[in-house]
């Protein structure tokens, strides 16, 4: 019988139960690693839950990069959870253990977090919960310690368009994305909206991996659009940006960098990146919470400094019509004016 | 049979059943008759019954010294980080919750590979059946027009099991008709479950005032309560009910009886008069099935909508936790428990001791394949 | 939709370029694979074997600087793998299926774990894939001659390797033991082979050519490592030798097959208005897999034999008692 199959596993396990209990009878004042710093009372208890690596030159490290400058800053506390589970039992898993330690903000950054967190939230009231859900006027946040923040990648998307529309001499445009989510779709329709400024004319071809780390199978849709006609190329989905980018590289063709700088991965042909300076939506959401202000939305888009075209000074300016850059130039300023808007066009009732 | 202790409790009984000599033969047996498909009972080894708890406790150390070395190197304590494994998933009625709810669909989709196992059909489609399950199961509590929970569930978990079963049926079907290898059908129609799935709630099922390619959030009616004081959903109970139910027909019925059958030598089933055919889609369906209902109980009970990502890979592991417990359905129960406290003790040595995820995922491996040495050996001495 | 740009005659070539890139990674694993079955072990780690490769790949191109020193360092890298496999599989004779699933959770997490520690968030400089040789003259025949001739010195080398283990399992020695030792290992063991060393080899073959490929996807592609790079095609491999039949050449087929829908479907749904489509992108998504199933539906029922090792994930204990 299975008890006994187990029994020299259980017997193991049972014996060092009962060191473990030892150990902490013995020791029960020993701090451990989570405690809060009792000096640091000022400073607010952050744990984040990335669901990739943080060191994936895009989503997650923009992430990563951002909340690890507050802490420079000495506002958090902080902890990282890498590499996630993006399944709601997962995160609800993971995310309770935090609010349980008494951590005072938990940040789930992916949409697939808001279900859990809206489970979560009501039994935890004393913790605030942000998820990466773009949002916005658009959906339902419930719950007073809840909060979505937004990614108004539409803006630089619009922006680099223009320039892609300067670009491109077919007026073919190439775009992958892992899943048709909101951020992928307006992003794609944005970039396509402001390159038709440019060109009219111009056309997209797109392409869903169905995957956000096929880097390989993102080169060969890039590959199939090239053959296509496309010449300029955009993308949702970090591996996605990376096999985009090396095939652009071979094909001496032009590309767009995914929320982080990715100039360095083909210096000659990612034209600029759309950089998300994501340390300011978390710096204020932060600061709100330690003054007790906690809104159900927040939003920084590029006018207040939440996203930035990052021009790439390797790439060949010479090839972009001075036309094209001007209106960049103008529509960037009206945006950030805020006398621009761009259209977001995120699902597809919109 | 009340609880989950009551659960655990009942297939003392079957103590003989399990270990009856017929069981073992199986493994003895195969690789002299060459049924067809692969068998992957181990035999006994006799090589190593020299001193087997040596060996199993030499495993068992291993495990975790080579645990303690990554850990150590990762920048923890290694003591204190097992420690804290130990503390932060038996310590407290709350954490153990956490354990069991990661054990829930890992035992039923268990329970359901067992008896396709047993038959030796080897069903890699538990997490399709899953997804098509979870969909099928998801989508009927959208809209049904129900408002009590007693009739609710029942009925979603009905429409998640035929789903899973139609989904299993598939491979059967294709197996008993053509001789399509299982092995293959089932794992590709994985793939196209998932990108089914994906479709819905991106177009039909979509929350029509959402925003996300997700589902609404599921009614009221159509939630799990927890079982009274656990913070485990009910959907747990299912799962424990089934070890006695499989384990008796599995045994005491004449499927049961044809599936172990088939399992030790499919000709010779069937010129005994059985149809091996049938028998194969019933397997495949029961299994399917299981796996279906696991899915929507994912959905009505943590994942609380449809959405892309409801399944973690259980479908997978649960192939690991059927073969961890050698097919028994008790040995699911445990090993269930096993791989969700693995799980949650790799969350908790992250928050104690900053483990990185990948790393507790790397010791989580290394804990299966040498426990799998200890366990080996510790029985070859019976 | 626009069909031309997906069938035109000026899009073919380009098509099956596209579908031998595809193809070569999972090929290489897949083919390696039906070497280790046929000698009976189910080795299931090929994932964490392409994925290992596919990080030695990347560590032995970056620090040299060379990407051709990732392509032995990618078969380290799938031989490392394979040694635990074997360690397990063979040598303490746990169960098969465990061990390949856990080793796949291992490479996983330890290619990730590895990347951070020696990276942190630096990215690693970039190196250039290995590039196409044309071959002379016969490169430059029109038409298909840069499909056969004009490929990266991988793609040869891929070639040969399948070719390699149809000879290997067909025509020598180590073959027939391979074959025996899947089909009938007790009486092989009886006639005095080692059934514990061929499948030992075996599986460290099916190591180093899945290494191999998780090899290619990084210095004959990318040009960089990303986390799980191997997107699951471990386990199509695994599906493709079970398509083969257990045949070498027959598993290459099916990789090319799979690669050809999988190059396909990206084209169409480019050319069919993305999101637009009136048929959802979904369903080109899947194609490859569809396409996949149908085929060994219909080579299935039209075949006679069981093509499956008969001994196919059954430790072999030697003297174990036959009922």
């Amino acid at each position: 019988m299975i008890f006994k199959r187990f029994l020299p596993l259980l017997a193991v396990l049972g014996l060092f139960g009962a060191a473990c209990g030892e150990d902490d009878s013995a020791a029960p004042e020993e701090p451990t690693a989570q405690q809060p710093d009792p000096e640091a009372d000022d400073k607010v208890s952050v744990a984040i839950l990335l669901p990739c690596a943080i060191n994936d030159l895009s989503w997650c490290q923009a992430a990563y990069e951002g909340v690890k400058q507050l802490e420079t800053e000495g506002l958090i506390d902080l902890q990282i959870v890498d590499d996630a589970p993006f399944d709601a039992q997962g995160a609800t898993r993971v995310m309770s253990g935090f609010a349980e330690d008494g951590v005072q903000f938990v940040i789930g950054h992916s949409f697939d977090y808001g279900a859990p967190i809206h489970e979560l939230a009501p039994d935890y009231p004393d913790v605030m919960f942000a998820w990466q859900g773009s949002c916005g006027g658009f959906c339902g946040v419930e719950g007073p310690n809840i909060t979505d923040y937004s990614m108004p990648m539409h803006e630089p998307a619009y922006l680099s368009g223009i320039i892609a529309g300067g670009i491109t001499e077919s007026g073919i445009i190439g775009a992958n994305a892992g899943y048709d989510i909101p951020v992928c779709r307006s992003t794609m329709e944005a970039f396509l909206l402001g390159a038709r400024e440019v060109r009219p004319d111009a056309e997209r071809l797109d392409a869903f991996l169905g995957s956000w780390v096929d880097a390989a199978l993102a080169k060969e849709a890039t590959a199939a659009q090239a053959e296509q006609g496309a010449d300029v190329f955009v993308a949702c989905g970090n591996a996605g940006s990376f096999g985009m980018i090396q095939e652009a590289r071979e094909q001496g063709l032009s590309a767009f960098g995914y929320v982080f700088d990715e100039s360095a991965l083909a210096p000659e042909n990612v034209v600029a990146s759309m950089a998300w300076q994501i340390d300011e939506t978390y710096r204020r959401i932060v600061s709100d919470i330690s003054i007790g202000n906690f809104q159900p939305t927040y939003n920084v888009p590029m006018s207040a400094g939440g996203f930035e075209v990052q021009m790439n000074p390797g790439y060949n300016a010479g090839t972009i019509p001075p036309e094209a850059m001007e209106l960049f130039e103008t529509r960037k300023q009206e945006v950030i004016d805020g006398t621009f808007e761009v259209p977001f066009i995120g699902s597809i009732e919109e | 049979m009340t609880g989950p202790t009551g659960g655990a409790d009942v297939p003392a009984n079957d103590a003989d059943v399990y270990d009856a000599p017929a069981n073992d033969a199986p493994a003895n047996d195969a690789d002299a008759n060459g049924a067809g498909a692969p068998a992957i009972f181990p035999a006994r080894d006799r090589r190593l019954q020299l001193r087997p708890l040596g060996s199993a406790a030499a495993a068992v150390t291993a495990a975790f010294g080579a645990g303690g070395i990554l850990l150590a190197l990762a920048g923890a304590n290694p003591l204190q980080a097992y420690a804290d494994m130990f503390s932060g998933t038996f310590g407290s009625r709350f954490d153990f919750s956490l354990v069991l709810v990661e054990a829930a669909p890992l035992l039923l989709i268990g329970l359901g590979l067992i008896v396709a196992f047993r038959a030796r059909v080897w069903n890699i489609g538990a997490e399709g059946q899953l997804l098509t399950g979870a969909l099928a199961g998801g989508a009927f509590a959208l809209y049904a027009p129900i408002g009590t929970r007693a009739v609710m569930i029942p009925a979603a978990c009905l429409a998640g099991a035929a789903a899973g079963g139609v989904w299993g049926w598939v491979v059967g079907f294709l197996r008993a008709r053509w001789n399509v290898n299982e092995v293959i059908s089932s794992l590709l129609l994985n793939y196209v479950a998932l990108r089914g799935l994906d479709y819905a709630i991106r177009k039909p099922l979509r929350d029509p005032v959402g925003f996300q390619p997700v589902s609404q959030t599921l009614p009221e009616a159509a939630r799990l309560p927890d079982i009274p004081g656990l913070r485990v959903h009910i959907g747990l109970l299912i799962g424990l009910g089934l070890i006695p139910i499989v384990a008796y027909s599995m045994r005491r019925t004449p499927f049961g009886f044809r599936t172990e059958m088939m399992g030790l030598n499919r000709d010779a089933t069937e010129a005994a008069g059985v149809n091996t055919g049938r028998l194969i889609m019933g397997v495949m369906m029961i299994s399917g099935a299981l796996a279906g209902v696991a899915g929507v109980l994912q959905v009505m009970g943590p994942e609380s909508r449809l959405t892309g990502n409801i399944s973690p890979g259980f479908g997978f592991t649960a192939i690991i936790v059927a073969l961890i417990a050698r097919l028994r359905p008790t040995g699911v129960l445990a090993a269930s428990v096993l791989i969700g406290a693995l799980t949650l003790g790799g969350d908790v040595i992250q928050r104690t001791q900053q483990v990185p995820r990948v790393l507790t995922l790397v010791i989580q491996a290394l804990f299966v394949l040498l426990l799998l040495v200890a366990d080996k050996v510790g029985r070859a001495r019976r | 939709m626009n069909w031309g740009a997906v069938f035109g005659a000026a899009a073919i070539i380009p098509l099956l370029n596209a579908s031998i890139r595809l193809a070569v990674p999972t090929g290489l694993a897949a083919v390696g694979e039906s070497l280790c079955q046929r000698a009976g072990v189910l080795n299931l780690s090929l994932e964490g074997m392409m994925l290992s490769g596919a990080y030695a790949a990347f560590l032995g191109a970056h620090y040299s600087g060379q990407p051709w020193v990732g392509v032995p360092a990618g078969i380290g890298g799938g031989v490392f793998i394979g040694v635990l496999m074997a360690l397990f599989s063979v040598r303490l004779k746990t169960e098969q299926v465990i061990n390949g699933i856990a080793l796949v959770l291992l490479a996983s997490g330890l290619t990730s774990f590895i990347h951070v520690r020696l990276f942190g968030v630096t990215a690693p400089e970039r190196f250039d894939p290995i590039s196409p040789l044309e071959i002379p003259l016969l490169g430059s025949i029109p038409g298909l001659g840069s499909v056969v001739f004009d490929q990266s010195p991988l793609v040869y080398l891929t070639v040969a390797l399948i070719f390699g283990v149809w000879w290997i399992l067909y025509r020598t020695r180590y073959g027939l033991a391979v074959r025996a030792a899947g089909d009938r290992p007790a009486a092989a063991d009886a006639a005095g082979l080692d059934i514990d060393r061929v499948r030992s080899l075996a599986i460290l073959v099916s190591g180093a050519m899945a290494g191999l490929g998780g090899a290619v996807l990084v210095v004959g592609q990318l040009g960089l490592f990303t986390q799980n790079v191997t997107a699951g095609r471990g386990w199509v491999a695994i599906a493709l030798v079970i398509f083969g039949r257990w045949s070498p050449l027959r598993v290459a087929a099916g990789a090319f097959l799979f690669g050809f829908t999988d190059a396909l479907q990206l084209r169409i749904q480019s050319a069919s208005g993305g999101i637009e489509s009136n048929v959802p992108f979904e369903f080109f998504q899947a194609l490859p897999y569809l396409v996949t199933i149908v085929v060994v539906v219909v080579a299935t029922a039209r075949a006679r034999d069981d093509a499956q090792p008969e001994a196919l994930g059954v430790p072999y204990v030697k003297g174990a008692r036959r009922a």
